[in-house]
């Protein structure tokens, strides 16, 4: 067990990408040489799907659109006489990129549905826009008479191109690998798990989305240009619809959400669709056996399968060792902005959800937002966060003004928040998790990320240095390495906390943070947010918690029917008789203490 | 005129199989890839019940109808029912297409197979325009199936359910809807439509084992145009998808049909993101 | 990730195994045997399957008859069958992996052309003898291809016969309504250039999907252009929608079918199946090459359909059964060079004599020469018909 769990993870994919290179060596059989071409240049499609639906969770199979551009972008050049295969892998790759970012602009601004309904089209088009462009590219007869082709002037033999294929794609998986386990790679599970968690980390949901599907191109492009130099003839058949599905097929089957995946995935389709022989007759009743079947059985495909295995395997050697409880240092100076909002309303529709609601939350002091359900305790939030546009009135944190922002650029003005069910994507660790709070404030661009140039280095040493701080505060620093999904609710709230802290925020909104927690779990909450307020930070509750909020607050702000009835003092709002009336509907008959009137509250938590 | 009624007709078979995506998706939320499947394989029906077997239109209708919706109810068993990331129901039923394509060549062959209809095969000349009895039939059956389930989805407490799940699931779901039956019925009805359908469209499209693939993504199309979940914006999507690719066609070119659509798919999203008939809702955590 | 890997691994040596399975079936053994391979898309989506079934068929018939009556000068021909499903990228793996086990000594290409384009480079670099049924734009030229022969006749020959019918039936403007597939767009676009060439007026050439499920719009821009007849490419159910769309405009024009129209099942049926002897048929004719019509007399194309017979019905028409004809051209041509070698037959085959003594039945005389590899002069060979019902491969 301890052997297998030191063998670096790149050390595996390398070891068979090298055997794959001296296949021919091996085995001089052409047929099956000729196979782990097309799966390899399957596989690099797959690979591109995977980045958009994997990892950014947008379903788009246009990538038999960028693959069709790069084949032909391939041909022309070599039909002009331009043979140089790193010419045609650079210009193909390039144009898929143009392709895909310009097809990409108006499908994902409208998100899910609509890319995936604009992907599917995109494909039916590739046929008829090669016949608009018969002249050049031969219409269905297809584009013949691309010649050979060369590296750096000298003519490949096949053996040769199966060399430059095995590689190229050994280099894009690399790539690809790179993005996937760089902080780009966690941003894009954040924004697939949620937009709304993504905006309010300072993600842009749709240059996010656009960069996953953008980058999913190129390898598509590069398929195509390795395609054409392959066969040396292109025709529209070869980007049919059903390659699309085949693609899609084998990203799921493979696990779309996974880098190896893809060419798991690319050799089954190919290995065992293309090879069925006889079969030929039943292809199609195969075919939908097989997708029916895979998707049924393999819920986040192969790898997903051969992930838990492993685990089941080598679980033993990974449980975390006992860690010594470090005392949790102090926290450092935050700079906590002033918060003012002053005559917000909105509706929706015919209800008035907020009608001039006025707030104002100071640094070094805890605000408290209550109100029974339906107040617009949860609206104000929203609006606050950029989700929702006010119909009139101010919102300002320190000089910035935020009304109107886009929810990413309110979040990159210093507003961080919770959420009321902690909002944590899977597949990642604690310390992962907490690291991707800083994605948006402290940026490192793709290239830097995939060449690991120094910037993307030294950014990514603060992003350790700076979250396992934050654990070492909320005491989860133990668990660095576990998966943060799988955390209990408590520390999930405080993992949550640390990642909202992480980039250091001028505000703080926590919602419904101690809602499920028990005694000391909320105990240990408040330890954290008191520090926070020591610390300088300014901090918004809304909380259902009426003990924690009166121990807590240092003003609090009672809403009701989207107003504001009452403001003040943790002593001030518990004697005031209207605040009682409203939160309970009646005065109490028996002047019961405020703990009742906790409790009642406590009831009611839950969805507004 | 006649270009027109042509378009009409061929919009109202795609806006059909744009209902019975809406009808699933209402349901659960979920895409059935296969629809258009499920209507050619009502229009094969037909065309073995009426020509093989010599059976009556009515009983035809029955038949299909009936074999149709055990076809669906069987998809919805082993191809939905199980499946629990949602990503994949994509991918199985689209499995299930594939499927059912392979199994209609097998059994039927790959030459397209003519189907008659119960009015005639004679054209007519409607309203300025010729056109076969067929097509107008097809437009009538599209508009009266669609007024039909909007009355049925709001009068009945089967409908008011599927609403309430097309609202909020969980929600219905604690108020005592059976969720399961409901996606499952969906199915069901959903191949009824297919079956019924299918009668109608093989005398107008033959019974040929292409047909499904070909009405898919027009289906699809008029769907995100009309807006998904919303049953009037099917037949406003089929009309405008109809026209627009008869008149492409008569006027730019054949290879401009699909460019065309595709532009008009892109700026009816472009204004309204999720389609002119339903409402972008503000809500978001 | 290890795992997945390792998954990866095994998965990998799953495939390579059934590789290995699958490619354990070829011919191979008899090393002295003529080895002849015909490609056929007989799995391909849709209508084209069954043209593939009537080639492959035809090819099996050819061998029949060689073996019967002395193989290639003297060897036992042997034959298999590939199953391309139509797509040129399957073609030329399996191809390429034929040529790897036990290259062949004659391909024959059921088409279509987009698999001829694909596979003629492989063949050419091989130096394997070919014969071509799906005819592309280099593929008949002997400078490109050397050991290649269309076997089909050209849309060049085709329109030739057309020619004639219209001068016979005086129509001087015709309309062109073509399909967007490969063969489509080369018949159209070679029909309007010889039409042109020839004085006749071409008022119109329209093309269509051949996926979409409505023709009025096109015939619409058909009749507004007012031609005598209309010159149809059709294959399948666009076909029917076509005849749809006319009954319906209530357009009364001449409709000439090319051979994909003949090759439909639709018209070698009668009424419910097909559309023999419906009003829609009435103003249809097609062409057909005079071995798909039935004719007592015609001893070696009655010969060829028997022998097809025996490897199973013959699904479409004898248009498509030209495979037939590669067995007796390259006996002819081997007895003539006294050889097998690629480059002496294809010599041998650009000689007329040896093409006029070859026992063909579909053509008499293919007419290659050294200048072009396609079926020279063989327009006479072309009849146009009415829809009839269609009984093994020929209409009665």
């Amino acid at each position: 067990m301890g052997l297998l769990g030191r063998i670096p993870g790149w050390a595996v994919p390398v070891a068979i990408g090298v055997l794959v290179l001296l296949l021919p060596q091996v085995i001089g059989d052409f047929s099956l040489i000729r196979q782990v071409q097309l799966g390899l240049i399957l596989a690099l499609i797959v690979s591109g799907l995977n980045l958009s639906l994997g990892y950014a969770g947008e379903l788009a199979i246009g990538q038999a659109a960028m693959y069709a551009a790069g084949a032909y972008t391939a041909g022309l050049l070599s039909l002009r006489g331009h043979t140089e295969i790193l010419l045609h892998l650079l210009i193909a790759g390039a144009v898929a990129l143009v392709v895909g970012t310009v097809t990409g602009i108006p499908g994902l601004r409208l998100g899910s549905w609509s890319l995936a309904m604009t992907s599917f089209f995109l494909v039916l088009l590739i046929p008829d826009v090669i016949a608009v462009f018969r002249e050049q590219t031969g219409g269905r007869n297809g584009l013949s008479g691309i010649l050979p082709p060369t590296l750096f002037g000298r003519p490949l033999t096949p053996d040769d191109y199966y060399l430059v294929i095995v590689v190229v794609t050994g280099l894009w998986f690399a790539v690809m690998r790179n993005i996937v386990v760089s902080r780009h790679g966690t941003a894009l599970r954040v924004l697939k798990q949620s937009p709304v968690l993504a905006a309010s980390m300072g993600i842009s949901v749709f240059r996010m989305k656009l960069l996953a599907y953008a980058l999913g191109a190129i390898p598509a492009g590069l398929a195509g240009a390795l395609f054409a130099n392959l066969d040396l003839y292109v025709s529209p058949e070869a980007f049919s619809f059903s390659l699309a599905t085949t693609a899609l097929a084998a990203s799921i089957l493979g696990g779309s959400a996974s880098v190896y995946g893809a060419l798991v995935g690319a050799f089954i389709m190919q290995f065992g669709l293309n090879q069925a022989g006889g079969f030929e007759r039943y292809s199609l009743l195969v075919t939908g056996a097989f997708l029916i079947l895979g998707g049924v059985a393999l819920t986040g495909g192969l790898s997903s399968l051969a992930h838990t295995l492993w685990r089941r395997i080598a679980a033993p050697a990974t449980v975390p060792e006992r860690v010594e409880r470090v005392q949790a240092p102090d926290m450092p100076d935050l700079r906590g902005e002033k918060l003012k909002v002053a005559g917000v309303a909105k509706a929706f529709g015919g209800n008035q959800a907020l009608d001039t609601v006025g707030l104002i939350a100071e640094p070094g002091q805890v605000t408290a937002l209550i109100g029974p359900n339906g107040s617009g305790k949860t609206t104000l939030l929203n609006m606050i966060c950029g989700f929702y546009r006010a119909d009139a009135g101010t919102i300002t944190l320190g000089a910035k003004n935020l009304e109107g922002r886009a929810p990413h650029a309110v979040a990159r003005s210093g507003v961080a928040r919770t959420f009321q069910t902690p909002n944590i994507p899977p597949g990642i660790t604690v310390l992962d998790a907490v690291m991707s709070g800083r994605f948006a404030t402290h940026s490192a661009s793709v290239l830097e990320a995939v060449l690991r140039l120094p910037r993307y280095r030294r950014v990514r040493r603060d992003d350790f240095a700076e979250a396992r701080r934050m654990l070492d505060l909320v005491g989860l620093r133990h668990l660095e390495a576990s998966e943060a999904v799988a955390l209990p609710l408590g520390q999930r709230r405080l993992l949550e906390v640390a990642r909202s802290l992480v980039a250091g925020p001028g505000l703080l909104l926590l919602d419904e943070v101690a809602s499920g927690l028990d005694e000391d779990e909320a105990a240990g909450l408040a330890d954290v947010i008191r520090k926070v307020r020591d610390a300088g930070g300014t901090v918004v509750l809304v909380e259902h918690n009426f003990q924690l909020v009166l121990s807590l607050a240092d003003h609090i702000v009672v809403l009701a029917q989207g107003r504001v009835i009452a403001e003040g003092t943790p002593d001030m709002i518990e004697r005031d008789p209207r605040v009682m009336s409203e939160y309970l509907g009646t005065v109490p008959d028996d002047s019961a203490s405020p703990i009742v009137l906790g409790d009642l509250v406590d009831d009611a938590v839950g969805e507004e | 005129m006649t270009l027109i009624w042509g378009g009409l007709a061929l919009g109202a078979v795609y806006a059909l199989v744009a209902v019975g995506y809406n009808i699933v998706y209402i349901s659960s939320k979920t895409f059935n890839f296969a629809q258009a499947q499920l209507m050619m394989v009502g229009a094969f029906l037909a065309y073995t019940a009426l020509v093989s077997w010599n059976l009556t239109t009515p009983v035809v209708v029955l038949v299909a109808a009936a074999v149709v919706a055990g076809v669906a109810a069987l998809e919805q068993v082993v191809a939905v029912n199980p499946v629990r990331d949602p990503h994949n129901i994509l991918v199985t039923t689209l499995g299930a297409a594939i499927l059912i394509d392979g199994f209609v060549q097998l059994q039927w062959g790959s030459q397209p197979l003519a189907v008659p209809f119960f009015a005639g095969d004679d054209a007519v000349t409607f309203a300025g325009g010729r056109v076969y009895p067929v097509e107008l039939f097809l437009i009538i059956l599209a508009v009266v199936v669609v007024v039909a389930l909007t009355l049925l989805s709001r009068r009945t407490m089967t409908g008011l359910a599927l609403l309430a799940m097309a609202e909020d699931r969980e929600a219905a779901q604690l108020r005592g809807v059976n969720v399961r039956l409901m996606a499952f019925g969906a199915f069901v009805v959903a191949g009824v439509l297919a079956g019924t359908v299918g009668v109608f469209v093989g005398p107008k499209t033959y019974a040929i084992s292409t047909l499904g693939a070909s009405l898919a993504l027009k289906g699809f199309v008029v769907l995100a145009i009309g807006g998904f979940g919303s049953l009037p914006g099917t037949l406003v999507g089929g009309l405008i998808v109809g026209l627009a690719e008869a008149c492409a066609v008569r006027y730019l070119g054949s290879e401009y049909a699909h460019l065309t659509v595709f532009l008009i798919l892109v700026a009816v999203l472009l204004a309204r993101p999720s389609g002119l008939f339903v409402r972008v809702r503000e809500r978001v955590v | 990730m290890r795992l997945r890997m390792t998954a990866a691994t095994g998965v990998f040596a799953l495939a390579a195994a059934m590789v290995g399975c699958g490619s354990a079936d070829g011919a191979g053994g008899d090393d002295d045997a003529y080895h002849v391979v015909v490609l056929g898309g007989l799995s391909s989506e849709g209508i084209l399957a069954d043209n593939a079934s009537t080639s492959v068929n035809a090819a099996q018939a050819g061998v029949d008859f060689a073996n019967d009556n002395g193989g290639v000068v003297g060897r036992k021909v042997t034959i298999d069958v590939i199953d391309d499903t139509g797509d040129p990228t399957v073609a030329v793996s399996k191809l390429r992996e034929a040529i790897a086990e036990n290259k062949p000594d004659l391909v024959l290409n059921s088409g279509p052309s987009t698999v001829a384009e694909a596979t003629l480079p492989i063949l050419n670099q091989n130096q394997i003898l070919s014969f071509n049924i799906g005819p592309t734009v280099n593929s008949s030229d002997p400078k490109k291809f050397p050991l290649n022969f269309d076997i089909a006749a050209g849309a060049d020959q085709q329109i030739a016969a057309y020619q004639d019918h219209f001068e016979e039936k005086g129509y001087g403007k015709i309309a062109i309504l073509h399909g967007n597939s490969a063969y489509g767009e080369t018949f159209g676009s070679t029909a309007e250039d010889l039409l042109t060439k020839s004085g006749v007026e071409v008022t119109v050439r329209e093309e269509y999907d051949v996926a979409a499920l409505d023709m009025t719009s096109q015939l619409q821009k058909l009749e507004a252009s007012e031609p005598d007849a209309v010159i149809v490419d059709a294959y399948g159910a666009p076909l029917g929608y076509i005849l749809k769309g006319v009954g319906k405009l209530g357009w009364d024009v001449p409709l000439i079918g090319n051979t994909s129209v003949s090759s439909t099942s639709l018209t070698g049926a009668a009424a419910p199946e097909g559309i023999v002897g419906t009003p829609e048929a009435k103003s249809l004719v097609m062409q057909v090459p005079s071995a798909a019509k039935r004719d007592p007399a015609a001893k070696a194309v009655n010969e060829a359909v028997e022998r097809m017979l025996k490897h199973g019905e013959i699904k479409s028409s004898m248009v498509l059964a030209m495979n037939y004809d590669a067995l007796p051209l390259v006996m002819a041509a081997a007895e003539s060079a006294d050889s097998i070698e690629a480059a002496d037959l294809a010599k041998a085959l650009e000689n007329p004599k040896v093409l006029e003594r070859a026992s063909t039945a579909l053509y008499d005389d293919y007419g290659f020469s050294s200048d072009v590899h396609k079926p020279q002069d063989v327009s006479r060979e072309y009849q146009f018909i009415a829809p009839s019902v269609l009984k093994d491969g020929q209409f009665q």
